[in-house]
């Protein structure tokens, strides 16, 4: 039907359907969608774009299937075959080709190589060559090149003409030009004239045109030609430039002469130069030179403001410049010029000393230079020195000393001058110096002491007798009188000499500190702190000894204190020098052995100011280890060594640990010594109340170096509190070093040993009480700056303040007697302080001195009175004020020594009340001897019972109680137990499906290596089973197609032997019947 | 391995058999507008601000692709003092598209709509969501429909601006039975209606129509006031 209809159409409109159908075979034939198949996502995605089409199942098995005959079914018929045939005859590679034309292209070929074999006789016939198919295997390559019917391959002659001798001389490069042009250059004048142009313009490029590239080197040799060439002419240019600059000039310069231009030129000063018009105007004076004309021809600012400008610029052009100065001294050149200057005044004093060769005008020329020497760099160095904080004893040197030479030179001449008897001035100086002031009479008992050792008759004083009270007045007119006449101080008005004006001015110092003394007094009322009132008080009585006691001692250096003083090598070098002088002679001696020995200006004196330290320490615990100690010289030796520990921080610290050692073995043996025993006798010994234990206090104080007693054995032992002199160099050392460190080398072993004594020593007499308060206050004022607590000095307070209330008549008849209590440690024996049986409130409570207190002996009636033990009770009662105060917190304004005291102010201890709860018991336990006390005492006990009752309840009322916040909050039901934990999403930025987020890069590349893995050995095995499924195929089809061609046989056999048997039956004519025949077909 | 061949329950049935025990409140947005697209090459959660044109190009009306308010009510759901109680059972979250997702009420939903968005593309292409904290699941896609996982005794309320019955909240809430679960059904669209018609009833709670977070903090604080959960 089909079949039918199609030829229909076509002959219908023929040409209109074969349009459709080349349209119909354009179009891709329409897919089935059940053969496709591809890849789904979860979800119908918006704008996703899939990676690769929906593949075709069916077309991709028939691929496999051809893929596998082409492949495997080719190497399964090779199978175990050991050849194959391979055709190589001509033309059979080429399936285009028909048979017809395979078979002449074989004569072809066979025709072609004989003419050419019969062409090249010579060439020998290879065996075998008759059978080649082609040309192949002899020439290599297609077409031969021939000249002249020559193969180009096989001669040489042009590179035998190359050889001959007359190219010899010609390069490489010009052969190698000969060849481009005759050989194949082509186009003779062309390629010349390219190649001239190449040569003239030197361009890479026409070189290339004319024939070859040209080399590197050679382009490099025309470039330097060329630039060379471009050199010349611009030399050349220049040359004839200038040439015609100049002839113009001359020309310009004729015709300004010529005054050509005269009218057009106007001259500088006559016109503003306004404008154009600046040409305009007569002809003017013309300067004289070429140069002054344009000189004149600068133009001036129109404008006002840069005419400003330009005036200022020229004044500063001219304007001084800054001038250099004298450079400021560096440390190790003011040192050197105050040793020289020492050395200058030491070598004149060596000559004063010599006597002999001064002359007057000499003298003045020296003085005058001193002078000079005073008023130039000698007064600023001072400045410094005062600066660098010296102590005053420096000013003294510099100062003190100088003037009252020059003063000592002036009365010398003047008495030269004046000739016997006394001037008018001596009798005036006389006069004053005639006063009973305690200072002129010690003044006069030195003078005739130094009188009487050197053997000189001292000159009377006439006025001494007769004016026994000098009024005042004329006293001070006196001095001041004397002030205006020699500008200077006061201290050469008493007109005895050096020493005298030395102690005057030392006299004047004690002054200073009495009035500072009396300003820290007031302070002290305020604060109350035990130590510092004794401090305080020192001054008065200390002016007296220094007055009563420098006399005493010999003088064993020279008189007049040398001004290079090297240092001292040993300690009793340094005595020698300073024994006997008084405290402002010591402070001059220091400071000229610091100046003169400063580390800046030898490598060695920093070695030997630690040497020097170590013997100022000494000296100062020999100082402080006399009785009464010398105030004056303590203080200075602490000020120099204030300096000094801050040169050398280690050597002083070193010096400080090992005296603190010796102090603390000293300690260690006499408790030992005492043990148990002494404790005992000492509470006994203070029972009796009216002896002052002798062995005790034998001779602790005033022995300068005592060796502590090794052992004790039957002598009675010595008390275990340290000497005056310990006590004073703890002082020392608590000045010297920082007392606010937490954990200081030489400040936290003193404050053990301090609370050691305190704690471990017994107090058996008054004197022992005064001690231990003092160092109560000490280990307080250590404590202070860093807000620590010494319960040593709590404690020992406590003690100290019970035993001024005197015991029951039968305790103490009971501690006497029961032999249990006495293996109690007793520090205070009950009572021992308590007020005599005729103590009155109108007994006045004197203030206590430190050196006083320390310098006196125990056995001093003074020590056991009862105004001693008031006064040690007022101490004690400040001591705790200071103790609550700073417990408190309260207690820095006070106090003043830390920076941010006042920040942290009123966070006192939590402890307060229980720390403080035996001290308020002690002190309300003195209200049992109130009534004694007097007024002063019992304001100072209710305040100080005021103040700790005040603290404690403000301590206790500030507590909180403790609570855990989280058990209080679920108490209260806040909140349920626990809120449901949360957990967090994870998830990951820029997330793509696929891909692994595993943090760990090795763990999730060997996963993606062990899923490629079982891919790849999954699609192995679809492999192979699909080839065998294939092979199975192929070997059905192969055992089919026997079958059926041996099937085909049978039949055939079959059909033969029926024929036969048919015509057998039929009559033998084989078919040949035509009856038969007809009847068949 | 436990012993005596004995295995637990499956965990399904033990999350089942928690919803169904006690009080507790299920949440179901129905009608969230999350739906993910390739922009680009990276996949993105589609929303009108930062799509607008590309939803125009493909025909769509951006007005429609709101992921912020299902945001914004799920972080409503989670911080609500009420779910720190642990009296929220389950939350199920049905997307316009048809995906079914339950969130562990202890999950802490991003705070910004950005990590939002990347939790909700992966979530709706690996289909699941695990803690970083935890081993649990806290995010999974689930077959629908959300009735298969309502307890059998739940009650079952919608919320529509249209619905007849208008009540307040809280006293509807506190009327409530506190033995049985409730199932609240919101949705999370700007316009448009619920989807759930097996719902038992449906309320009408503001005079206005409400947000969906609104609508969602009312629920949780009338719960809170009924269980005194402060």
């Amino acid at each position: 039907m089909a079949k039918k209809a199609k030829p229909k159409k076509a002959a219908a409109g023929h040409g209109k359907s074969a349009v459709l159908a080349a349209q119909l075979k354009a179009q891709p034939k329409k897919l089935n969608p059940f053969e496709l198949k591809g890849a789904k996502g979860h979800f119908d995605t918006m704008g996703r774009r899939l990676s690769g089409k929906k593949h075709n199942v069916i077309k991709a098995r028939q691929e496999a299937v051809n893929r596998r005959k082409k492949t495997l079914l080719v190497e399964y018929r090779q199978l175990r075959k050991a050849n194959s045939f391979v055709d190589r005859r001509f033309g059979e590679g080429d399936p285009a080709l028909s048979e017809a034309d395979k078979g002449l292209a074989r004569l072809a070929a066979q025709r072609t190589r004989r003419s050419a074999e019969e062409g090249a006789g010579r060439v020998k016939k290879k065996r075998g060559s008759k059978f080649t198919l082609s040309e192949a295997a002899e020439g290599g390559e297609g077409p031969l090149l021939t000249h002249r019917g020559r193969s180009l391959a096989d001669d040489d002659d042009l590179r035998a003409l190359m050889e001959k001798p007359e190219f010899d001389d010609l390069d490489d490069e010009m052969a190698e030009e000969l060849v481009a042009k005759y050989h194949f250059g082509g186009g003779g004048e062309e390629g010349e004239g390219a190649e001239e142009e190449g040569a003239e313009d030197g361009d890479k490029g026409a070189g290339a045109v004319g024939g070859k590239p040209k080399t590197r080197k050679q382009v490099m040799e025309e470039i330097i030609a060329k630039s060379r060439m471009y050199r010349a002419l611009k030399a050349q240019q220049k040359e004839a430039d200038e040439q015609e600059l100049d002839q113009l000039n001359d020309t310009f310069k004729q015709l300004v002469r010529s005054a050509a231009l005269a009218k057009y030129v106007k001259p500088p000063k006559a016109d503003k130069w306004g404008g154009a018009g600046w040409l305009a105007g007569g002809r003017g004076e013309w300067g004289s030179s070429d140069a002054e004309w344009m000189e004149g021809l600068k133009v001036p600012a129109s404008d006002p403001a840069d005419a400003a400008y330009d005036v200022a610029a020229r004044e500063l052009a001219f304007e001084a410049k800054g001038a250099a100065t004298e450079r400021t001294l560096t440390p190790e050149e003011l040192a050197e010029r105050e040793r020289q200057r020492l050395e200058a005044l030491e070598k004149e004093r060596l000559k004063r000393m010599r006597g002999g060769a001064d002359s007057a005008d000499e003298e003045g020329s020296e003085e005058g230079e001193e002078g000079s020497e005073d008023g130039g760099d000698r007064g600023r160095k001072r400045r410094r020195e005062h600066q660098s904080g010296d102590a005053l004893g420096d000013d003294f040197d510099s100062e003190g000393a100088g003037d009252s030479e020059e003063a000592d030179e002036g009365e010398d001449e003047e008495g030269g001058k004046g000739g016997g008897g006394p001037s008018a001035l001596d009798e005036r100086r006389m006069r004053a110096a005639a006063g009973d002031h305690p200072l002129q009479e010690s003044f006069r008992a030195a003078a005739a002491a130094l009188a009487a050792k050197y053997g000189v008759a001292a000159p009377q004083n006439p006025y001494l007798q007769e004016e026994g009270e000098d009024d005042e007045e004329e006293e001070g007119e006196e001095g001041e009188s004397d002030e205006d006449e020699e500008g200077e101080g006061a201290e050469s008005g008493s007109g005895e000499g050096e020493e005298a004006g030395v102690s005057g001015s030392g006299g004047g110092e004690d002054e200073e500190e009495e009035g500072e003394g009396g300003s820290e007094d007031e302070d002290e009322d305020e604060q109350g702190s035990a130590a510092n009132g004794a401090k305080a008080a020192a001054p008065q009585p200390k002016r007296a000894a220094t007055a009563a006691a420098s006399p005493a001692a010999p003088l064993d250096g020279p008189l007049d204190l040398p001004y290079t003083i090297s240092l001292p090598s040993s300690y009793a070098d340094f005595a020698a020098l300073v024994r006997g002088r008084p405290s402002d002679q010591l402070a001059a001696a220091i400071s000229r052995i610091r100046a003169f020995n400063a580390v800046a200006l030898a490598t060695d004196n920093k070695r030997k100011l630690q040497e020097f330290f170590g013997v100022l320490v000494q000296h100062f615990a020999m100082l402080a280890g006399q009785s009464p100690p010398p105030a004056a010289a303590l203080d200075v030796l602490s000020g120099v060594l204030g300096q000094l520990a801050a040169e050398v921080p280690f050597y002083a610290a070193t010096v400080a640990r090992a005296r603190l050692a010796r102090l603390a073995d000293n300690l260690t043996q006499a408790l030992a010594a005492l043990g148990g025993e002494g404790a005992r006798r000492a509470a006994e010994a203070a029972g009796s109340m009216s002896a002052v234990v002798a062995g005790a206090g034998a001779s602790v104080a005033g022995a300068p170096a005592q060796p502590p007693p090794g052992s004790a054995g039957s002598a009675p032992p010595t008390s275990p509190w340290p000497p005056a002199r310990a006590v004073l160099q703890l002082k020392l050392f608590a000045q010297l070093f920082p007392t606010s460190d937490r954990r200081h080398p030489v400040l936290t072993p003193a404050a053990l040993f301090i609370g050691k004594v305190l704690s471990q020593c017994v107090v058996s007499n008054p004197h022992e009480a005064a001690v231990g308060l003092c160092l109560c206050s000490l280990l307080t004022h250590m404590a202070a700056p860093a807000r620590r607590t010494a319960p040593e000095a709590l404690v020992f307070l406590r003690d100290c303040l019970a035993a001024f209330v005197p015991p029951p008549a039968q305790r103490r008849q009971a501690a006497s007697s029961a032999g249990a209590d006495s293996e109690a440690f007793v520090r205070f024996p009950p009572g021992l302080l308590a007020l005599g049986p005729d103590a009155s409130p109108a007994t006045a409570a004197p203030q206590l001195d430190l050196y006083g207190v320390l310098g006196c002996a125990p056995t001093d009636p003074r020590v056991t009175d009862d105004a001693f033990r008031l006064g040690l009770l007022r101490a004690a009662l400040c001591g705790v004020r200071r103790c609550a105060a700073l417990a408190a917190g309260s207690g820095f304004s006070g106090a003043g020594s830390s920076a941010g005291g006042g920040g942290e102010g009123g966070a006192g201890l939590v402890c307060y009340e229980q720390l403080f709860a035996p001290l308020l018991a002690a002190v309300r336990g003195l209200a049992a001897v109130e009534r004694r006390l007097p007024q002063e005492l019992q304001e100072l006990r209710s305040s100080v019972q005021r103040q700790l009752t005040d603290a404690s309840a403000a301590c206790v009322a500030a507590r909180r109680p403790l609570v855990n916040p989280s058990r209080a909050r679920s108490v209260a039901g806040a909140l349920p137990a626990a809120a449901v934990r949360e957990f967090n999403p994870r998830f990951e930025e820029g997330f793509a499906l696929g891909r692994d987020y595993d943090p760990d890069r090795q763990r999730a590349e060997e996963r993606r290596l062990k899923r490629a893995l079982v891919k790849e050995r999954r699609g192995a095995i679809r492999e192979l089973r699909r080839d065998a499924a294939f092979l199975a195929e192929e070997r059905d089809a192969a055992t089919a197609a026997v079958d059926a061609e041996r099937m085909a046989s049978e039949r055939h056999f079959y059909a033969e032997l029926q024929r036969q048997e048919a015509d057998m039956r039929s009559g033998g004519q084989a078919g040949m019947n035509p009856h038969l025949k007809k009847k068949k077909k | 391995m436990v012993a005596g061949g004995l295995q637990p329950p499956p965990i399904e049935e033990e999350e089942a058999a928690a919803r169904a025990v006690g009080q507790g409140v299920i949440f179901v947005l129905d009608d969230a507008q999350l739906e993910v697209a390739q922009v680009g090459k990276t996949y993105q959660l589609l929303n009108c601000d930062d799509h607008a044109t590309y939803l125009r190009k493909h025909k769509k009306d951006p007005a429609l692709y709101r992921p912020d308010i299902c945001h914004q009510a799920l972080l409503n759901i989670l911080d609500s003092p009420l779910n720190k109680a642990g009296k929220i059972k389950a939350i199920y979250v049905r997307t316009h598209k048809n995906v079914l997702f339950s969130i562990n009420p202890k999950t802490r939903i991003p705070r910004t709509i950005k990590r939002f968005s990347g939790l909700m593309v992966q979530l709706l292409q690996k289909l699941s969501i695990r803690a970083t904290n935890g081993p649990d699941k806290l995010m999974k896609v689930i077959k629908g429909p959300v009735t298969k996982y309502l307890p059998l005794n739940c009650k079952r309320v919608g919320f529509s601006f249209a619905a007849e019955k208008k009540v307040a909240i809280h006293d509807y809430v506190a009327a409530l039975d506190t033995d049985t679960p409730v199932a609240f059904v919101v949705g999370a669209f700007a316009h448009g209606r619920i989807d759930a018609p097996w719902v038992d009833e449906n309320l009408n709670v503001s005079e206005y129509p409400l947000s969906a977070a609104y609508c969602l903090a009312r629920i949780t604080n009338a719960f809170e006031m009924k269980w005194r959960v402060v």
